[in-house]
C-alpha cells in the first residue's frame, strides 16, 4: 500500500476535490491485496479446469469452469483415477475472478498508477491487460465456430456445429428448393412429446444419448428391419479418451398429427450416412438427426485436397484444399488455397484447415467468426510494450546505482 | 608458490576439464565402421546417417547408445546394427533389451542379474507362446483399461517389432533411388525388385559384400566396400553426404551429455568452495561454467544447423534449451553480483536440465519430422523460444530460492548483503521470467489464432502456460505491495519451481490437448520428487527464522525496490 495517497490537506479545512473523494472511495478496491488473492484464486481455478479435462471434454470445462461465475469444482479430480469422494469445492468462476481482476485494475488506476516517467511502462501494460480482459469478453459474448466438411467434387453452404444436434424434417417434393423443418438440441433432449403446427409428425421422444455408438442388433438383423443398429449410450466424451467429437443418438415415436396413429419407433443418429425417409399421410419426408447447421449465401467447392505424409511414416507432412469460392449475390467466382497457418478470410468469417475426411477424399474446415479477433493482439502488444520498458528501466536504474 | 597456485589452478580446471569434455569426438573408430556409420539413409521420413538408425534403435531397446558385447567390450551401436542386420549368430546374444518390469521378467521367465535389466534376443523370446498370448491380451483391453503390466508388455512388442523389421531389412530405407525422382528402398525392397527383373541398384551387390564381410570378419573387404558406398554417396549428392557424416560426428560427441557432467563439476566446484579456499575454486567453477556455456552454444547452434530448425522442437529440445536459457542468465547475474550464487545455481539448473534432456533422447529420433501444424519455423522460433526462456528464468528464480533457504536455514553464511543480494536476485529473474512467459504466451495464442482461429482455447498447455503467467505477475505485485519479504518471495520461488515443472511436464502426463508432444512413466515418477523437493524446501522455508542457523537475517526487511 505504498501509495494510496487520499489524504485532505494539513490545515483540515479545504474540504476534499472531487477527484480526491473518487479516489477515497474507490481505494480499497485498488488494494493490491485483492490482486495477490485474485490471481492465486484464478491460478487455481485454471489448474483444476486444467486437470478436470482428463475426464471432461473441453467445451464442457470452459463453460462450467472459464465461462461461469460460480463453479463447484468436484474433489474427485485431484485424485488418482477411479477414486471417489463425493464432495466438492464452491469457487468462484472464471468471469468473477476476471471480474474482480478488471475492478481491481480499473480502481488501480484511478487510485494508484501516476502518470510519472518511472510509471510510464507499468500503466501501458495494465491497460494492456484491461484491453484483454475486456477482449476475453467480446469473445465469449459474440465469436461463433463451426466447422465446414467439404468432399473433393462437391459443394457446401453450411457449417456444423458439433457441439449441438438437430432433428430435421426434409422435403424434397420442392420443384427448385428443399425444405428443411429444423427441431432444435434443447427440444428434443428431454424424453416428452412435442407438436407443432409446423411439424410433419407428431414427435416422442423417447431417449437422447449425448454420446452413442451403433452395433449391431442381432435381433433386427433376424427380423430382417430395414436398420438393423441400436444405439448404446457413451460416456461424454472427455479430452483422453480421443474420440473426440459427442455423436448423439436418439429414439424416437413418430405419430401422424391428423389422425394420431403411430409410425413406429425410430432410431435418429448422427453416425447414420443416409437420412431416415419416412412416409407421414402420403408424403415422403428424410428425417434425420444432424449436427446444428448454419447456411450461408456463398457456397464452397473443393476442387482438390491434397495431403503428403513424411515417406515410410504416418506423420502428416501437410494438408491443404483448393476451393472454388461462389457467392452469387456479391458476383464473387475465385479459387483459393487453404492450407496450415494460411486461413481464408471472407464475409467477416475466417476459414481454417482443420482436418481432414476419415478417407482423406476431403477437407475438414473450421469456420470462425469473432468480432474480437483483433483485441487480443492491441492489448498484448500493450503489456508486451509496457512490460519491456519498465524492466528495462528500473534494469538501468539499478545497475547505475550500483555503479555509482 | 601459494598464490601462483591460486592463479593457476582456475585455468588449470578450465583446460583439462575442456580437453576431456571435447574428447569424444577424437575417439579413433575403425575407418570401415566411420564410413558405413556415416551414410546418409531414409529412415522415418528424413535422411539420416546409418549410425543415427543404430543409436536411436538401441537407445529405444535399450535405453543406451552403446552395448557390452560376450567379451565384456563396450561396442558403438554400429556394431550392434550390422550383427543385427547381417543376421550373425552373434545378434540374438546381444544383451540389449530392457526389461524393468517384474511382471514381464516372471512372464519369460527371466531373472533380474546384474542390476542391468539388459536381456538378449535368445533370452526374451525362450517363453515366446507366453508372450504372444500376454500381446493379444493385452491389445485386446482399451486403452484406460490397460495396466502397468499391459502397456508393459505392449512396449516390449514395439520393440520386438522394430527389432524384427531391422532384421528383416524392411527398414531403414538403405538404397538411393535408381532413378531420378525415384525412392528409397530397404534392402528387402531391393532384392524384390531384382527378383521381379526390375533395374536394381548396383549398391544391392555392395551391401551384400559388406554384410558377408563382416559375418567373416574381412577386414580389408568391408572397408573396399564401404568405401566403395560412400563413394557412390558423395557423388550422388556432396551436401547430403557430408550432412550426414556431420551428423555421425555431432552424436558422436556426445557433447550435451558432456556438457552435463562439466556444469556438474562446475557445481561442486563452487559447493567445495563453501567450504574453503572460496576464491580459487569460485573463479574455476565460474569460468568452467562458462567454457561448458561455450560448448553447449555450439552444440545447439550444431543442431539447429543440421535440424534445419529453430533451436525448440520437442521436449528433449526444449530441455536444452531451457538450460542454455538458465545458464546464460545465471552467468549475468554472477557478473553482476560476483558471489559465486550465479554460477552456483546456473551450473546446477544446467545440469539438471541436460540431464533431464538425456534421459527425454531415450524417446527415439530427436530430431523427428515436425507434423503439418507444428511445421513453422516462424512460431517456433518466436513463440516456443520465448516460452522456454521463461521456464528457464522461472527455474532460475526457483533454484536461486534453494540457494536461499539452504544457506539461510542451515548454515550461518547467509549474512545480511548476501540475503539482500540472493532476494534482489530472485526478483530479477522473476521479473525477466514473468515478461518472457507472458510474451511466449500471448505469440502462442497469435499462432492458434493464425492457424486454427481460435486465440484462446483453455487448452492444457495453454492452461500451463497461463499458471505461469499469473505465478509470476502474483509474485511480483506480492513483492511491490509490500506482501511479501525475502522470505516469502524465496517460498514463492519455489512454489513457481512446482508451477514451471506442472506446466513443462504434468500437462504432456494429462494426455490431453492438441500439443502435448510426450509422456513417459518415468518422467511421471521424476516429476513427482521434483515436486516434493521443492515442497520440502518449502517446509525448510517456513521453520522460524530465530531457528535460523543464519540468525536473524531474514528478518530485516528487503526494501521493496519496484
Amino acid at each position: 500500500m505504498s501509495s494510496v495517497a487520499a489524504t485532505s490537506t494539513a490545515g483540515g479545512r479545504a474540504a476534499p476535490s472531487l477527484p480526491d473523494r473518487i479516489k477515497k472511495l474507490v481505494s480499497p478496491l485498488a488494494s493490491m491485496r485483492i490482486t495477490v488473492v485474485t490471481l492465486i484464486l484464478g491460478a487455481f481455478l485454471v489448474f483444476a479446469g486444467t486437470i478436470a479435462q482428463i475426464e471432461t471434454g473441453i467445451w464442457s470445462v470452459v463453460s462450467i469452469y472459464f465461462h461461469s461465475f460460480f463453479v463447484w469444482i468436484p474433489f474427485d479430480i485431484f485424485l488418482p483415477r477411479g477414486t471417489h469422494v463425493a464432495a466438492s469445492i464452491p469457487f468462484p468462476g472464471g468471469w468473477t475472478i476476471g471480474g474482480v481482476l478488471l475492478i481491481n485494475l480499473i480502481a488501480a488506476f484511478i487510485v494508484r498508477l501516476q502518470w510519472r516517467r518511472d510509471r510510464i511502462g507499468l500503466l501501458i501494460s495494465h491497460l494492456g491487460i484491461i484491453t484483454m480482459l475486456c477482449g476475453e469478453i467480446v469473445t465469449g459474448v459474440y465469436a461463433d465456430e463451426g466447422h465446414m466438411s467439404i468432399d473433393e467434387g462437391s459443394w457446401s453452404g453450411h457449417t456444423e456445429d458439433i457441439r449441438h444436434a438437430e432433428l430435421v424434417f426434409v422435403d424434397r417434393s420442392g420443384a427448385d428448393k428443399d425444405v428443411n423443418i429444423v427441431v432444435p438440441e434443447h427440444l428434443i433432449k428431454k424424453p416428452g412429446v412435442i407438436a407443432n403446427a409446423l411439424l410433419p409428425a407428431v414427435v416422442d421422444v423417447q431417449r437422447f444419448m449425448v454420446h452413442s455408438r451403433l452395433e449391431l442388433d442381432p435381433q433386427r438383423l433376424q427380423n430382417q428391419s430395414a436398420d438393423a443398429h441400436r444405439a448404446v449410450e457413451r460416456p461424454d466424451v472427455g479430452g483422453t479418451s480421443g474420440e473426440g467429437v459427442n455423436m448423439p443418438s436418439m429414439y424416437a415415436k413418430l405419430h401422424d398429427p391428423k389422425t394420431g396413429k403411430s409410425l413406429g419407433v425410430f432410431l435418429f443418429s448422427t453416425w447414420a450416412k443416409r437420412p431416415t425417409p419416412i412416409t407421414i399421410a402420403g408424403k415422403r419426408y428424410d428425417v434425420a438427426l444432424r449436427f446444428r447447421r448454419k447456411h450461408r449465401s456463398f457456397q464452397l467447392h473443393l476442387v482438390d485436397f491434397t495431403f503428403k505424409r513424411y515417406p515410410g511414416t504416418d506423420i502428416p507432412a501437410s494438408y491443404s484444399s483448393k476451393v472454388r469460392l461462389v457467392d452469387k449475390a456479391n458476383q464473387v467466382d475465385r479459387e483459393v488455397l487453404i492450407w496450415m497457418n494460411h486461413p481464408l478470410r471472407y464475409a467477416g468469417e475466417t476459414f481454417y484447415q482443420a482436418s481432414f475426411r476419415p478417407d482423406e477424399r476431403g477437407t475438414v474446415l473450421q469456420v470462425v467468426r469473432n468480432p474480437g479477433w483483433l483485441i487480443p493482439y492491441v492489448s498484448c502488444g500493450l503489456v508486451t510494450f509496457g512490460l519491456l520498458l519498465h524492466f528495462m528501466l528500473s534494469l538501468t536504474r539499478f545497475l547505475r546505482r550500483r555503479s555509482a | 608458490m601459494k598464490t601462483s597456485l591460486t592463479r593457476l589452478f582456475p585455468w588449470a580446471v578450465v583446460v583439462i576439464v575442456g580437453v576431456w569434455m571435447v574428447s569424444p569426438v577424437f575417439r579413433p573408430q575403425p575407418e570401415a565402421l566411420a564410413l558405413i556409420g556415416g551414410l546418409p539413409v531414409l529412415d522415418q521420413g528424413r535422411s539420416k546417417p546409418l549410425d543415427t538408425v543404430a543409436r536411436n534403435t538401441l537407445l529405444a531397446v535399450s535405453k543406451k547408445q552403446t552395448f557390452v558385447d560376450q567379451d565384456g567390450k563396450r561396442q558403438p551401436a554400429i556394431v550392434w546394427l550390422l550383427d543385427h542386420m547381417s543376421g550373425s549368430e552373434r545378434a540374438t546374444k546381444h544383451k540389449i533389451v530392457r526389461i524393468e518390469h517384474q511382471g514381464v521378467l516372471d512372464l519369460l521367465g527371466l531373472k533380474e542379474e546384474g542390476g542391468s535389466f539388459r536381456y538378449s534376443l535368445d533370452e526374451v523370446l525362450k517363453n515366446r507362446d507366453a508372450l504372444l498370448q500376454a500381446i493379444r491380451s493385452a491389445e485386446k483391453k482399451e486403452q484406460a483399461h490397460q495396466a502397468l503390466y499391459d502397456r508393459k508388455v505392449l512396449e516390449l512388442a514395439r520393440r520386438l517389432q522394430t527389432l524384427q523389421h531391422l532384421r528383416q531389412a524392411a527398414t531403414p530405407a538403405l538404397i538411393p533411388p535408381v532413378v531420378q525422382g525415384g525412392s528409397w528402398q530397404s534392402l528387402s525392397q531391393a532384392v524384390a525388385a531384382e527378383r521381379e527383373g526390375k533395374p536394381a541398384s548396383p549398391e544391392l551387390d555392395v551391401w551384400r559384400k559388406v554384410i558377408n564381410a563382416w559375418l567373416k570378419a574381412d577386414q580389408a573387404a568391408l572397408l573396399e566396400a564401404a568405401h566403395t558406398l560412400s563413394a557412390g554417396r558423395v557423388a550422388m549428392d556432396p551436401g547430403l553426404a557430408s550432412h550426414a557424416n556431420w551428423e555421425r560426428l555431432f552424436h558422436k560427441s556426445d557433447v550435451f551429455y558432456q556438457a552435463m557432467l562439466g556444469y556438474l563439476l562446475a557445481f561442486l566446484l563452487v559447493a567445495f568452495g563453501w567450504l574453503g579456499w572460496a576464491e580459487p575454486l569460485n573463479k574455476a567453477a565460474t569460468r568452467l561454467a562458462v567454457f561448458t556455456l561455450v560448448i553447449h552454444t555450439v552444440a545447439l547452434v550444431a543442431r539447429m544447423t543440421l535440424h534445419g530448425r529453430p533451436p525448440v522442437t520437442n521436449l528433449y529440445s526444449s530441455a536444452i534449451f531451457v538450460g542454455w536459457g538458465a545458464v546464460v542468465a545465471a552467468l549475468i547475474l554472477e557478473r553482476i553480483f560476483k558471489s559465486g550464487i550465479g554460477t552456483a545455481t546456473g551450473s546446477a539448473v544446467g545440469a539438471a536440465s541436460l540431464l533431464v534432456a538425456h534421459h527425454l533422447a531415450g524417446d527415439g529420433d530427436t530430431m523427428e519430422m515436425m507434423r503439418a501444424v507444428l511445421d513453422t519455423n516462424f512460431w517456433l522460433a518466436t513463440h516456443v523460444t520465448t516460452i522456454t526462456i521463461g521456464y528457464s528464468a522461472n527455474f532460475l528464480a526457483g533454484f536461486l530460492a534453494a540457494v536461499f533457504v539452504v544457506r539461510g536455514v542451515l548454515t550461518p553464511s547467509l549474512d545480511h548483503a548476501t540475503l539482500k543480494n540472493i532476494n534482489r536476485m530472485i526478483y530479477g529473474t522473476l521479473a525477466f521470467a514473468t515478461l518472457f512467459s507472458f510474451v511466449g504466451t500471448v505469440l502462442g495464442g497469435i499462432w492458434a489464432d493464425q492457424s486454427w482461429g481460435r486465440f484462446w482455447g483453455w487448452d492444457p498447455k495453454e492452461n500451463g502456460a497461463l499458471l505461469i503467467v499469473l505465478w509470476d505477475a502474483m509474485a511480483l505485485h506480492a513483492r511491490w505491495g509490500g506482501m511479501v519479504r525475502a522470505r516469502g518471495l524465496a517460498i514463492i520461488a519455489l512454489l513457481g519451481n512446482v508451477v514451471t515443472a506442472w506446466s513443462w511436464f504434468g500437462v504432456n502426463m494429462l494426455g490431453v490437448g492438441l500439443h502435448s508432444y510426450g509422456f513417459t512413466d518415468g518422467a511421471a515418477r521424476a516429476l513427482g520428487l521434483f515436486v516434493l523437493g521443492n515442497l520440502l524446501l518449502v517446509a525448510l522455508a517456513s521453520v522460524p527464522t530465530r531457528y535460523w542457523r543464519s540468525g536473524g537475517g531474514p528478518r530485516r526487511p528487503a526494501t521493496p525496490a519496484a
